[in-house]
């Protein structure tokens, strides 16, 4: 029923450039999208502002008569905030590493997580540790399992989002959930 | 640690700060921003009405649906029938639904600070519709009880909310309206004639109502 109520709105707004059919698309996936960029950008001020930057280019998108019709506006608007955080790095000057699955050599995949910051800071509960472990994954494992466990998305619906077959994306989730847990359980890590 | 067990751990980070959930006030403050850009483009293109069926087959394609054609034409009846019932006051033929589409609208918000807040919004415009037709006490009665309603399901949103910084800017929200419609319900009650019981139980549920939000929702100044 969601998904129907979803399209009604992505029409709405399509074709009567309705603002408030896409206030309430805001509601629906703000904090969905504020989470996920908040798993993928370090600074925490740039969260906001990307959020604000994918909901404006979303509407820009939705009303402009040229661009393909959005049947599925979840899968959507997930593509295009992974596009809009990987033009972030850009302007940083920084690459978003990608998993190639031919060539992977799983010994040399766990990230060096010897920073300061795990040494020093004090956690206030077990979610602000898992959170930060999280953080540390490889871009395209921390998106499977963001997708997957917090965002609730299917496999179909996250190899969408990614680009990915349905095989694949099992298998990233698979593989990052062993990495998160290999980060969260190293001795010493937390305090 | 097991798998499952961290997959236990993910789930519970979805609806904290920990977890990337944000504060009530930046959601506002970047919907203000959005509403102001989207403001400057060109104004409304067509009516909705205007496009006809070929205009919405193709947001609905058939293949699509998990249900037949004829839910579709009901949607789009539907759609027709929610324009219509926007004016509808108390009384009139499409006032209930009216209300069950603003009731829709509140299942919709999962967040029960952002949902306490919705509800309390729909309660003031129950109120407004009770001060439109208060020369009936009959149909002042029956918006006054949607807007009772209204106001003690805001009350429980806002006690189911977890997160203390949503529910004290929610608690500061429900607050500040509970006492506008305090002077509103003043004004209506004024206007009810007082011989007749049914508006005037009414009227004693809903200060009854705002009172018992009034008195949870109050912040002790500190000294």
């Amino acid at each position: 029923m969601q998904r129907l109520r979803e399209k009604l709105l992505v029409f709405q707004v399509s074709e009567g450039r309705d603002p408030r059919a896409y206030g309430e698309l805001y509601n629906l996936y703000f904090e969905r999208i504020r989470r996920f960029i908040f798993f993928k950008v370090n600074v925490h001020e740039e969260v906001e502002d990307l959020t604000s930057q994918v909901f404006l280019k979303a509407w820009e998108y939705l009303i402009d008569l040229d661009q393909r019709r959005v049947q599925n506006f979840r899968a959507f608007i997930y593509q295009l905030t992974r596009n809009t955080v990987v033009d972030y790095y850009r302007r940083q000057g920084r690459a978003p590493e990608i998993i190639a699955f031919e060539d992977q050599a799983e010994e040399n995949e766990i990230p060096d997580y010897r920073q300061e910051f795990f040494l020093t800071q004090m956690y206030k509960s077990d979610r602000a540790y898992i959170a930060d472990c999280l953080k540390k994954l490889k871009e395209e494992y921390k998106d499977a399992v963001v997708l997957r466990y917090l965002e609730d998305l299917g496999i179909a619906e996250i190899a969408d989002v990614m680009g990915k077959s349905q095989g694949n994306v099992r298998v990233l989730i698979h593989r990052g959930l062993k990495e998160l847990r290999e980060i969260v359980e190293k001795p010493g890590q937390k305090i | 640690m097991t798998q499952n067990d961290l997959v236990k751990k993910l789930k519970e980070l979805r609806n904290t700060q920990e977890g990337g959930n944000p504060a009530a006030q930046e959601k506002e403050r970047v919907f203000r921003a959005l509403m102001l850009q989207i403001n400057q483009t060109q104004s409304p293109r067509q009516s909705i009405g205007s496009l006809g069926f070929v205009g919405l087959i193709r947001y609905f394609k058939p293949a699509q649906f998990i249900m037949p054609m004829a839910v579709f034409a009901l949607i789009v009846a539907a759609s027709s029938a929610f324009a219509a019932s926007r004016t509808a006051l108390p009384g009139q033929h499409l006032y209930g639904a009216k209300i069950a589409f603003d009731q829709t609208q509140v299942r919709f918000v999962s967040n029960p600070a952002e949902r306490a807040k919705v509800q309390m919004e729909m309660a003031g415009r129950r109120l407004e519709e009770a001060g439109q037709v208060s020369t009936s006490p009959e149909h002042t009665a029956q918006a006054l009880k949607h807007f009772s309603q209204g106001v003690k399901d805001a009350r429980e949103s806002l006690q189911e909310a977890g997160d203390p910084l949503q529910v004290e800017s929610a608690a500061a929200e429900l607050s500040k309206k509970a006492r506008q419609y305090e002077e509103t319900l003043l004004k209506t009650k004024q206007k009810v004639a007082p011989e007749r019981e049914v508006g005037v139980a009414a009227i004693k549920e809903a200060e009854e109502a705002l009172h018992e939000v009034t008195e949870a929702t109050d912040v002790p100044e500190h000294e």
